[in-house]
């Protein structure tokens, strides 16, 4: 049909188009209306009230009265908030680029593979990350138990791994990575696929040499989209550890794996202190606001030079 | 054109990739192994490698003795109807975004883009006063509920259904089709792969679900799965067969469903995080 | 006609369905922790109710002990969704009753079913009433005592034996106060190499704090009076206790760093002389013993006296019912809950297999208790030290108390910290738990 445009207010008809410019609302809203009450009641709302509370000595019934900024200098001076502060962002250095290089790794396993023997190997290394994280937690609790666990017998020692101070934390970091390494790596493959084959022709047809001068000047900066990506998903979702912490060690020992939601959790169920559990979500949540807005702008710089 | 060299090549980290694999996944066969076996055969050392004789002991005792049928139903009833709500209300919500112009528009889809930056596990303590206020703790609406915000599915059909051609949705209207027939019998099966792609994601994310769920429901025959498996006590001292066996049932729907539809799953996980 | 036959069966399904309702038992739901060796003889006596009578079905779920138990009981009480019936520690009582979990029962309840406040334990009563005038109703109790546990000695006579240390009676010898004991002990480890005395420290602050609380209470230590914490014994006798706790675990003599089930599992393969725990693993070692997979002939004693006072840590299990504004308790599920109790108290003999003291004073003071074996090695001395924790909603089961026990007490036996610095830590946090 014409296609009609004039100079003069750029009027544009594409194809034959009744001209019902009246927005169909009542349509609109049948079709809007039910994700975003869902939305504003579930995930708005709450987010309000977090801040809301965090004035107020709520119990976990929500009853309670304004008390001002008592919970904000309450938590300003409490040693155990800070330590589970340092506990998460050591929990966050052990993972985000361990688990972000390992599943670059894996991918650049699998595409190398060729048709059945690649799919046997995504499957291998993909499996843990659709198995429930209880599933996960009771494995790793019988697989590296102290006394009978097949990790100990293998290697000949008798780590008590999950309640030892010194390796608590790296047995959660490592169960974690076990556990969801196979996300990162799946968007890996898809970036890796992505790279078309034009340039590793072209590079080995300039004689480029080993796969490590192919890797270095191709393969990185060409997944590198993919690699900022995973590392900013990794570090959003790292901050937020809870499950592993409370299913494997509980915290302990000796506090020594509280997180910042673990601390929240017990202070919020187990000592029904609601507004001051709200203060330390409300906390976390700017924590992660910044920090992954931070870790944005860096990695697009790093990925502009 | 790979020479004889490459081909060997080949074949060892052919074999290398399998054995990392192998290696990676080994703590899954052990749980198996184990679960396979009796109490006493456990605290051996050496360990015993292989189940034999394969006994399903472990397995009857929880099926017998613990509440994990009940808590199948559970987990199915309330995946399924996430899985499907969420695809519901976002296609709607996508569609609309898309194809229809409206006044404020542009300030609903940033509302919804801004949920991308709330971490869900921050919104817990509210959330719990807010469905113990609605008197839907220990019941599955207080664990699917919340579980229905999701704004990336809403980004995600919007975006699919931007690609939609324009044509073909003002043929449609000539043929005096309204939005919701384009939305359902055009659309809709236009994009049936994602949609699957994010069935099924869906649904391992909500089955595998344990912070909601575990914080609100506390009586037994309403826990989830993989909430049941932690918080109840079904036997005496530790008896590891019986805990690998419990274990092993609960992750096996999400196995099974993604040897079926692993093209399905790799999609889903790809299409959330972005990368079409 | 076949369509009026459906519509027909259909009408009756419905027309009988309250029958059937009616016809039904009454399911009582009942929330439990008991999953150590006491909780096979548990789950006997409730299967032997239910099938002693067919009015009433009581369906148990154990959970997990400690924390998660009462955080599940707070959380469902706020929620309007609670169990009909559930064990629950008096030790425990201070901090439930002021968080408005627990239901008070009045002994005009208690009568309905034949039972009174004077058929039970006064020493369990008397405190039990002292709290609900402290922290709730005055008159009522919070709970039934079902027991008095504490913690005993489970011994090795044949390592005993070999050490030298196995007096002519077949009981331990040598090992009554704390010089005698320490030097006994270390005998045993040189004369047989073997590990003096198991006891649990990872991840289970619970046994550490019954052996804390048991020395620093038999040297007269005390840590509340009156409602109120006082706490400046635990410069004195608690530094000494978990000294001596300390150097035991540094001169090898219990684990540093050993779990619940590691150290049963130390006993009872016959790789340690004594045990350290509480009563409910005596349906372990009686029931391995029965099978043949005990590797020795073992003993029970209640723990020896080792400072000025024969003391021992203990806590009493009582059966109560959550409180539920949304939904009070009905009459006839009342009843139902109060008949059961009766039939639980009444067969406390049952009960007490499974290593506990019971409560109701007709079993107590019985015939049967007294040939109950091996439950009498040990339960006229142990009643005697009963001592129970202190009252106050810091300490007890699944309050603060235990936690900083973790993280204060215990890092004692892996040597990272001091005693006396371990001590005044742990009293620091105290004070500020109890704000």
């Amino acid at each position: 049909m014409a296609s009609i445009s004039t100079e003069a207010g750029a009027l544009t008809v594409q194809g034959v188009r009744p001209s019902k410019k009246r927005t169909p609302w009542l349509t609109v809203i049948l079709l809007v209306a039910p994700f975003l009450i869902v939305y504003a009641a579930f995930l708005l709302y709450p987010t309000v009230r977090v801040i809301m509370l965090s004035f107020t000595n709520a119990d976990i019934a929500g009853k309670g009265s304004y008390i001002g900024t008592a919970n904000y200098v309450k938590l300003w001076k409490d040693p155990l908030f800070w330590a589970s502060l340092w506990h998460t962002i050591y929990f966050i250095l052990l993972t985000v680029v361990p688990n972000t290089a390992l599943g670059l790794i894996f991918g650049l396993i699998v595409v190398r593979q060729k048709r059945i023997l690649r799919g046997i190997v995504l499957v291998l290394l993909f499996m843990p990350y659709i198995l429930p994280v209880s599933v996960v937690t009771q494995i790793y609790l019988w697989v590296l138990s102290a006394a009978y666990g097949i990790v100990n017998f293998i290697f000949n020692v008798r780590i008590n791994w999950f309640q030892d101070p010194y390796w608590a934390m790296p047995s959660v970091a490592f169960v974690t990575i076990w556990w969801t390494v196979g996300f990162n790596m799946l968007l890996f493959i898809a970036g890796l696929e992505a790279i078309p084959r034009e340039y590793y022709e072209a590079a080995s047809l300039d004689g480029a040499g080993g796969g490590l001068r192919v890797f270095r000047y191709i393969t990185w900066p060409l997944v590198w989209p993919v690699t900022s990506l995973v590392l900013v998903l990794q570090l959003i979702s790292q901050w937020q550890i809870f499950n592993q912490v409370y299913l494997l060690t509980n915290g302990g020992p000796f506090n020594k794996t509280i997180v910042v939601l673990m601390y929240m959790y017990q202070q919020a169920f187990t000592r029904y202190k609601g507004g001051y559990a709200a203060t330390i979500s409300l906390a976390l949540f700017v924590l992660i606001l910044l920090t992954s807005l931070v870790q944005i702008r860096l990695l697009r710089f790093r990925g502009n030079t | 054109m790979t020479t004889r060299g490459q081909s060997l090549a080949n074949t060892v980290t052919g074999f290398l990739s399998v054995a990392i694999g192998l290696v990676w996944i080994f703590p899954l066969y052990w749980a198996v192994n184990t679960s396979f076996t009796v109490d006493e055969k456990t605290a051996q050392i050496p360990p015993y490698w292989f189940p034999a004789p394969i006994l399903l002991d472990a397995f009857k005792y929880v099926i017998k003795n613990t509440a994990i049928i009940r808590w199948y139903l559970n987990s199915v009833i309330t995946s399924v109807a996430i899985a499907g709500c969420v695809l519901l209300l976002t296609m709607m919500c996508g569609y609309a975004l898309s194809q229809i112009r409206f006044r404020g528009r542009r300030f609903v889809f940033l509302a919804i883009l801004a949920g991308f930056m709330i971490p869900g596990a921050t919104n817990v303590v509210p959330l719990f006063m807010f469905m113990n206020s609605l008197g839907m703790v220990n019941s599955y609406w207080g664990v699917i509920l919340p579980q229905l915000a999701s704004p990336i599915a809403v980004v995600i059909y919007k975006q699919f259904f931007d690609q939609m051609p324009g044509e073909l949705s003002d043929a449609a209207k000539m043929d005096g089709a309204t939005d919701l027939r384009i939305l359902f019998r055009l659309f809709l099966p236009l994009n049936w792969g994602i949609t699957w792609a994010l069935a099924i994601i869906l649904f391992i994310w909500s089955w595998n679900n344990f912070f909601w769920p575990f914080i609100v429901i506390s009586k037994t025959p309403m826990m989830t799965i993989p909430v049941g498996i932690t918080q109840v006590q079904s036997w005496y001292g530790i008896a590891y067969p019986r805990q690998m066996a419990s274990a092993v049932l609960a992750a096996l729907p999400t196995a099974v469903l993604f040897v079926i539809f692993q093209r399905r799953v790799a999609q889903g996980v790809a299409i959330t995080s972005g990368i079409k | 006609m076949k369509r009026s036959l459906v519509k027909g069966i259909l009408l009756l399904v419905i027309l009988c369905a309250p029958l059937l309702a009616w016809a039904a038992p009454t399911p009582v739901t009942l929330w439990d922790f008991l999953s150590g060796g006491d909780g096979v003889r548990w789950r006997a006596i409730i299967d032997a109710f239910n099938t002693s009578q067919s009015n009433i079905v009581v369906n148990a779920t154990t959970l997990t002990w400690g924390d998660p138990f009462y955080t599940k009981v707070h959380t469902s009480v706020v929620a309007g969704e609670t169990p009909d019936v559930m064990t629950y520690h008096i030790s425990h009582f201070p901090a439930g009753i002021k968080a408005g979990d627990l239901r008070p029962i009045t002994e005009a309840e208690l009568k309905s079913v034949g039972l009174a406040f004077k058929d039970f334990n006064p020493a369990l009563v008397n405190l039990s009433l002292e709290l609900s005038k402290t922290y709730g109703q005055a008159g009522t109790i919070y709970g039934i005592p079902l027991d008095t546990h504490t913690s005993i000695i489970y011994y090795n006579k044949d390592i005993l034996k070999k050490a030298g240390l196995l007096g002519a009676d077949g009981k331990p010898q040598g090992f009554t106060g704390i010089d005698n004991f320490t030097k006994s002990l270390q005998k045993i480890k040189g004369s047989t190499g073997l590990l003096p005395m198991a006891m649990s420290s990872s991840n289970d602050p619970a046994s550490v704090w019954r052996m804390f609380y048991t020395l620093f209470s038999q040297q007269g230590g005390k840590l509340a009076a009156n409602g109120q914490l006082t706490l400046d014994q635990l410069d004195t006798y608690g530094k000494t206790a978990m000294q001596a706790i300390g150097d035991w675990a540094k001169n090898g003599l219990i684990p540093a760093n050993v779990d619940y089930p590691g150290s049963v599992a130390l006993f009872t393969t016959g790789k340690a002389a004594f045990m350290f725990n509480g009563n409910w693993e005596v349906p372990t070692v009686v029931d391995m013993q029965k099978k043949g997979t005990l590797p020795f002939n073992y003993g029970l004693m209640a723990f020896p006296k080792l400072y000025g006072t024969a003391a021992t840590w203990a806590d009493s299990h009582n059966i109560s019912i959550p409180n539920n504004d949304k939904k009070p308790i009905s009459a006839a599920m009342l009843k139902a809950v109060l008949t059961w109790v009766a039939y639980v108290e009444k067969n406390a003999t049952a009960w007490a297999g499974g290593g506990h003291l019971p409560a109701y004073l007709p079993v107590l003071n019985g015939p049967d208790l007294a040939k109950l074996s091996p439950v009498n090695q040990y339960s006229g001395q142990a009643a005697k030290q009963v001592t129970l924790e202190p009252v106050s909603p810091v300490f007890g089961v699944g309050a603060p108390a235990y936690n900083l026990v973790a993280n204060y007490l215990t890092p004692v036996l892996l040597g990272q910290i001091s005693a006396g610095d371990a001590v005044s830590q742990f009293k620091a946090q105290l004070l500020s738990a109890a704000e």
